[in-house]
């Protein structure tokens, strides 16, 4: 909806308000003049009036006395004419009422105009009698009352305002009564003309102030507003306006400055602006390309499967790129893993990582031991570091063929250990790099049996936060660290912390890293490790194996045979309640490993005389089969338990 | 393992087939103990046998202990056989 013009309503308002003021005048000044006329007729009447008595005193004869030819009467007459005419009035007329017979007698009436006073000496003549009620206005006049109010009359003689004035005798006495009329017409005209005069300057002037204030006011309020909404409608930062330009006073001219200051300010800060949106693209461009850098240094993720062990990584910054780092690496015998986290986020944390963590590699590769590497790192990280940031890193070396890890600890978080006994250890704090010069970090050595892992992590996993503000915390970590052979727990953590954060935002940066010792595998030419109870069905399985393995041949119902011996004869007599059941393949050799934890027997070791073929029903044969089956036969008790070990050559290399 | 019999009045005569194992071993002992008590003589076919245990050389034994001797073993095969020699049968049993 269009909004209605402020300018046309105030114009209308005013047109308005100057009618007002002129109906206004025009009515105050009619009244006003309505009385002074009347009052001045009124006046004038009374002069006639005066002036007929004089006359008629002058005169000094009865009324009664009075006739058409008396020279009194004629004298009377003409003068009162001659009055008439100079006073202005219309009829001067003098004549007795008869109250009680209702009549009246004129004896004369006389007009200023020559005409109307020829018509009323012919209607009007010396002693005229007209039958009418004598008013009450009339009657007072007789009584000696002075007639106050002009009365208008309208006959046949015109309109009329009549006064009347009684005519006294010598004694006082009324003797007639005068009656002066004005013309109603010539009255009003002088109202009109008074009422005019006076009204006219009061219009023009209120009309030129009128129209000082509208040009005044169109010129220099509206016109500008309306230019300066025209302005800002069509304001474009990148044009300049090609519109007059304003010319405006006080109040206005300060808007209209205001708009110019304004627009100059947004036309700077658009400039600012592109200026900024094209930095920040700029920026994010090298943020891009600081994230892959990092992440070629740090990648994503990052899993190392080998035989003895295997290293799963994984790290995500909160930002492009983080402070969170992880690094592996194999030098001689060992296998270096390092994880650690700087102090903030964002690219001072890792131009400060990245520096952390070549000196940690260099220092490592070099052969120091992680807490002499640690140590040295936060030397020069301490000559090194304006910005007083610092960095926790968790360091170790491990030797996969012992399973020793041999680790350092400055500041960081405690490792998981992963194991049947899954806990947090508790490694000496020590101290974060890039703080104090004696950071006196020391090592630290665990082993790492077979099936058994570390993990190590940044404080990204323990302080995610979720949609209700609170931590993942160690508990929920702890718990979520599976240790099986087959689990990654790094990844299976990471699934459980996005589902516990759901939609919320990465707050920090986080970084996983878990180091996993192999349990003993089929690399080293196991193809089959399993515990089996001591029972005749158990051994289908390794048979199925074998046959699997070897193919169906002579050779290997001979290998089972023998097998089935060692087996048959374990479960029989040893009373142990499990077999571990080891078979591998090592260059030409089957090499076949039984571990009980039953009795102590040595199947080699001949305690009875060869038995006779009677007997053989009885059994005994089988320890003389594997014998003769096997390659090569041994056996020890180690740790409590009955190791049998057969092994089998082709026959062909045998020889 | 598929064990077969033929009993002819005092002849009788056991078809072993596949396996003869610690697992099978018990079913053959029961085939054994089965012959009726006026079997003499039993033979062995062991053609079809691919496999034989010191549970079933045990059984092969218990039978010739039976039959007082009149034990014949046919049809074995060289591998079979060289497990007899192996167990120290092939000097006792009537191997054909």
């Amino acid at each position: 909806m269009k909004e209605k013009s402020l300018f046309k309503s105030i114009v209308g308002f005013s047109v308005l308000v100057l009618l007002i003021a002129v109906i206004i005048s025009v009515i105050s000044s009619a009244v006003l003049y309505n009385e002074t006329v009347t009052s001045s007729s009124g006046t004038a009447a009374k002069r006639c009036a005066e002036l007929v008595q004089v006359l008629f005193t002058f005169e000094n004869e009865d009324i009664e006395d009075y006739n058409e030819e008396s020279d009194a009467y004629c004298d009377l007459l003409e003068n009162t004419q001659y009055i008439c005419k100079i006073l202005g009035a219309k009829y001067i007329y003098l004549y007795t009422p008869d109250v009680e017979n209702h009549r009246a007698t004129y004896l004369f009436v006389v007009a200023s105009d020559p005409e109307d006073s020829a018509t009323a000496a012919r209607e009007r003549p010396f002693g005229t009698v007209v039958e009418r009620d004598i008013r009450q206005k009339e009657i007072d006049v007789l009584n000696g009352e002075e007639d106050t109010e002009i009365e208008f009359t309208n006959n046949r003689f015109g309109s009329v305002y009549s006064w009347y004035f009684p005519l006294h005798d010598k004694e006082g006495n009324v003797v007639a009564l005068i009656g002066v009329d004005f013309k109603a017409k010539d009255l009003n005209e002088k109202i009109v003309m008074n009422v005019t005069r006076a009204t006219i300057p009061l219009f023009l002037v209120l009309t030129v102030v009128f129209l000082i204030l509208f040009f005044e006011t169109r010129d220099k309020i509206f016109n500008p507003i309306r230019t300066l909404s025209l302005k800002m409608k069509n304001y474009d930062p990148d044009k300049e306006l090609e519109l007059d330009s304003i010319s405006a006073y006080g109040e206005i001219k300060e808007i209209t400055e205001s708009f110019d200051k304004m627009s100059d300010a947004i036309k700077k800060y658009i400039v600012e602006t592109k200026l900024l949106a094209f930095e920040r693209s700029q920026t994010s461009a090298e943020l891009d390309i600081a994230r892959r850098i990092q992440s070629g240094m740090v990648p994503e993720r990052l899993i190392i499967d080998e035989n003895s062990y295997r290293i799963s990584a994984f790290s995500k910054a909160a930002k492009e790129v983080g402070g969170d780092f992880y690094s592996y690496f194999k030098s001689d015998k060992y296998i270096y893993i390092v994880l650690g986290d700087v102090s903030g986020k964002g690219v001072a944390a890792a131009m400060f990582m990245s520096m952390t963590l070549n000196i940690i590699r260099e220092k490592l590769r070099s052969g120091a031991r992680p807490a002499s590497a640690l140590n040295q790192t936060n030397k020069i990280l301490c000559d090194e570091n304006p910005e007083g940031m610092f960095v926790t890193v968790f360091a170790g070396r491990y030797d996969p063929a012992t399973g020793v890890l041999m680790y350092a600890n400055a500041g960081h978080t405690k490792p998981i250990m992963l194991s049947s006994d899954k806990r947090y250890l508790e490694p000496e704090t020590g101290i974060a790099l890039g703080l104090f010069e004696d950071s006196d970090i020391i090592d630290e050595t665990l082993t790492l049996n077979p099936g058994e892992g570390i993990l190590i992590y940044s404080d990204g996993a323990t302080d995610a936060v979720n949609g209700t503000n609170e931590f993942f915390g160690e508990e929920r970590l702890l718990e979520s660290a599976d240790c099986s052979q087959d689990a990654d727990a790094v990844m299976i953590i990471r699934e459980t912390i996005s589902e516990f954060i759901e939609k919320q935002e990465q707050f920090d940066d986080l970084t996983l890293l878990e180091l996993f010792r192999n349990g003993e595998r089929t690399d080293d030419g196991t193809f089959y490790e399993k515990e089996l109870p001591p029972e005749e069905d158990a051994f289908d399985e390794i048979k199925d194996v074998l046959i699997e393995r070897l193919g169906m041949s002579r050779e290997t119902r001979q290998i089972i045979l023998a097998c089935e011996e060692a087996f048959v004869n374990i479960a029989s007599y040893s009373g142990t309640d499990k077999i571990m059941v080891c078979c591998k393949c090592d260059k030409d050799e089957l090499i076949i490993v039984f571990e009980d934890n039953g009795i102590p027997f040595d199947p080699l070791k001949k305690e009875a005389p060869e038995k006779d073929f009677e007997d053989f029903d009885k059994g005994g044969m089988g320890i003389d089969l594997i014998e003769k089956l096997a390659s090569d036969i041994s056996y020890i008790r180690k740790d409590d338990k009955n190791i049998l070990t057969l092994i089998f050559r082709d026959k062909e290399s045998e020889n | 393992m598929e064990i077969k019999k033929e009993i002819n009045g005092e002849q009788a005569v056991i078809s072993l087939n596949g396996w003869l194992d610690t697992k099978s071993a018990p079913d053959f002992e029961a085939r054994l103990a089965s012959l009726p008590v006026d079997v003499t003589s039993l033979t062995l076919d062991l053609a079809e046998l691919e496999y034989i245990s010191s549970a079933g050389l045990r059984q092969v034994v218990a039978a010739h202990k039976k039959m007082n001797g009149n034990l014949t073993i046919i049809n074995v095969s060289d591998e079979i056989k060289e497990l007899f020699r192996m167990a120290g049968f092939d000097k006792k049993l009537n191997i054909q």
